[in-house]
């Protein structure tokens, strides 16, 4: 069963009511689970980051984090369970350590070098590995694959430079986080996982 | 069944099956883990 207890039943119910077919049922469950997950990760993300008092921090790197991870793709886990639990830890744990680093070297005259250096590096990551696909969502037409790295380039280059316009603020720092936390689940390493998953 | 009972699902099925074919347009749908995806949402 791919999907959760509670989408399949939702699902079947919907299709038996409105006498859709099996494949309108099949979708419907896999929105379902995609929605479900979606509210609960964001939700436990911001919780995290609440309880650490980096709220409004933690908003700003989840999304620039999951805008760059929708057009590049990454590597994932075999459950949702585990992606929920890495999520709820590694979003505030990067979060946390950009606030830290801004509160500590935010003044220095080689900071905003230092945040220029992460982007052209995930700029180099993106360019080079995005679209990473997985096999529960393949990605198999070409001109599609070309278009998401096109704009996934776009996005790093467009953080990039919010990141040099609000280089005095903790939000450069929150949004090179989350583009620096998921341009290095694109790296190789963490294929061998997904592709055994 | 009641035409409001019917429009109800109805309304839920339509923006359930909107969102799974706005998914379709991006590389992965969630931060970690992707549900298996239909068939006919693969690009």
């Amino acid at each position: 069963m791919p999907y959760s207890r509670f989408s399949t039943t939702v699902s079947k119910y919907l299709a038996r009511e409105l006498k859709l077919d099996s494949e309108r049922e099949q979708v419907i469950a896999y929105s379902l689970d995609s929605l479900i997950l979606y509210v609960v990760g964001y939700a436990g993300v911001i919780a995290v980051g609440w309880l650490l008092g980096i709220a409004k921090a933690i908003i700003v790197t989840i999304i620039a984090g999951d805008v760059l991870r929708k057009l590049s793709g990454g590597a994932h886990f075999s459950t949702p369970y585990r992606c929920l639990l890495f999520s709820a830890v590694s979003y505030p744990a990067a979060c946390w350590a950009s606030q830290r680093a801004f509160a500590l070297w935010g003044r220095e005259p080689l900071a905003p070098a230092v945040l220029l250096i992460i982007c052209l590096c995930c700029l180099a990551i993106v360019a080079a590995f995005a679209p990473v696909d997985c096999p529960a969502k393949p990605i198999v037409s070409e001109t599609f694959r070309k278009r998401l790295k096109l704009l996934a380039v776009i996005a790093v280059l467009a953080y990039s430079l919010a990141v040099y316009l609000l280089r005095d603020t903790y939000i450069a720092y929150a949004v090179t986080a989350g583009m620096a936390l998921q341009s290095l689940t694109l790296l190789p390493l963490f294929g061998i996982k997904r592709l055994t998953s | 069944m009641s035409k409001v009972k019917m429009a109800v699902l109805t309304v839920a099925t339509t923006a359930l099956l909107l969102f799974a074919s706005a998914t379709s347009v991006f590389a992965c749908v969630i931060c970690m883990y992707q549900p298996e995806t239909p068939k006919s949402l693969i690009r």
